[in-house]
Parts: C-alpha cells; structure tokens; sequence
C-alpha cells in the first residue's frame, strides 16, 4: 500500500512536472515527442495503478503509436531544419538531460510496477473470473469490433482529406 | 489501492493542463498533445469513478468504466487521424504549424 502510493505519488508529480516543461520549453519536434512519450507513459503507470489494467495496456500502445505519428508529422511541418541541437544554450542542455533521466526513470517505475498489477488486480480477475476478458472483448458489448470500426473509419476520414487537400493544391 | 480522490483529482489537473496546452501554445502539434490529455484524463476519471461507485461483491468492480476508458481512448486516436489528416492537408497549401497561420480557414 505504501509502496503504491509512493510510485502513484512520484508517477503524478513527474507527469505534472513533464507537462510543464513541455508547454513552457517545448519548441523543437524531437523535444515535444520525448516529452509527450515520457508523461504518457507516465500516466499509463497512473491508470495501472487507479485499477485500469486494459486501459492502461491500451493507452500505453496509444502512445507509443501517437508518440511515433507525432514524430514523423512534426518532422514534416516543422522541417528537419529545427532538428539541430543546439547546447551551446546551457540551460536546454540541461533540460534535455534531466528529460532524458526523467524518461529513463519512469520506464524503471513502471517496470517496478508489475508484481503490484500482478499481485493484485491480474490475479484476482483470473480466479474470479476466467472469461471475463474474452465476454468484455467480444460479448454483449462488443467493444473490440466497435473500437475496430471507429478506427477504421477515422482512417478512412483522413485518407480522404488528404486526398482532398491534396487535390486543391 | 489508490484512493479515488487522489485519481479523480488527479485527472483535473491533467484536464486543466490539457485545457492550457490548447490555448496558450499556437503549435497545433502541441494543441493536439493537449487534446490527448483531455482525452486521457476523461479516461482516467471513467476509471476512478467507476471504482468508486461500484457495489460490494462485483465480480470486477471497474469493468464498466474501463470499457468507457477503452471506448474514450479509441476516439481520442480518431481524433488524432483527423487531426493530423487535416494538418497535413493544410501542408500540401503552405500553411505552417502555428494556427494562426489558418485562421482564414482557406483551402
């Protein structure tokens, strides 16, 4: 319990303190995706430990995947010209090293994570209820076919306003 | 087990940063991080709520709410593709990543 609360703690203070770096020093496409992977992956600790195991098994792939797509679009609109890392500016320099320990300190949390998450909440949902996985997945509900179509809708929305901006250009 | 109010609490801090993300920074890159957290913190709260208002005796008290957070989550990557279908759109024309470049809204 106590260790919980410490690693919820930690976990929140470092997404807090992420996000203000990130809306006050932001500026460059390699600085916004480290720093939005580094809270993301932050806050999949925080969902994992407030008892959202799927959720927070989803929203960590979400970021991996939204943190990638970020990296390549911002490349492209803000040009690999703001790519160059300037430390000579001795206080991004340090800001990208304390960024860099602050990630790396996090992924070393979550990983910490895993005996909590399997002590608690995975075993106890596997004894109690075997199924109850596969009926939330693929049951009345139907959540993963539903999820599955609103993806592939919003790709089919996409692709079809590329093509049109495409096209008026 | 984290007490809900320190989750639920939790998620308006990140809903407030999200909020200030949207509208003090003009990169739509960053304005669309900012939506991710919106969208997250949604989540988030679907989850603390759910746990904390479910009956003694479930069989999995957050199940419902996590099926919310999952459903909230999908829109958010549907957000994310159209977001960023649009930006690219607004690339092929030559508008630049600050917002304000767009305000015309033209094609």
């Amino acid at each position: 319990m106590i260790i919980a609360l410490f690693v919820f703690v930690v976990l929140a203070i470092a997404s807090i303190g992420g996000g203000l770096l990130l809306l006050a020093e932001g500026r460059r496409t390699t600085s916004l995706v480290a720093g939005y992977l580094g809270v993301s992956l932050a806050l999949s600790g925080v969902m994992l430990l407030g008892g959202g195991v799927f959720a927070s098994i989803f929203l960590f792939s979400l970021s991996m995947s939204t943190a990638l797509v970020f990296l390549f679009v911002g490349v492209r609109i803000q040009g690999r010209g703001g790519e160059n890392f300037d430390s000579a500016h001795v206080g991004r320099l340090v800001g990208k090293i304390v960024g860099s320990f602050s990630v790396l300190a996090i992924v070393v949390l979550l990983a910490s994570l895993l005996p909590i998450a399997e002590s608690r909440e995975i075993v106890g949902v596997a004894t109690a209820e075997p199924d109850l996985l596969g009926r939330i997945l693929f049951g009345e509900s139907n959540l993963l076919m539903l999820a599955l179509g609103l993806i592939f809708l919003a790709s089919a929305t996409g692709a079809l306003a590329l093509v049109m901006g495409r096209s008026e250009s | 087990m984290i007490p809900s109010e320190w989750l639920i609490a939790f998620s308006l801090i990140l809903f407030a940063f999200g909020w200030i993300a949207i509208l003090v920074r003009r990169n739509v890159i960053v304005m669309l991080m900012g939506v991710q957290w919106l969208f997250v913190s949604v989540a988030l709260a679907f989850v603390s709520f759910a746990r904390s208002y479910a009956h003694e005796g479930a069989v999995w008290e957050g199940a419902v709410g996590e099926s919310a957070a999952v459903l909230v989550l999908a829109i958010a990557i549907i957000h994310l593709v159209v977001g960023l279908s649009v930006t690219l759109s607004q690339k092929h024309v030559g508008v630049s990543s600050d917002v304000d470049d767009a305000s015309d809204l033209r094609w």
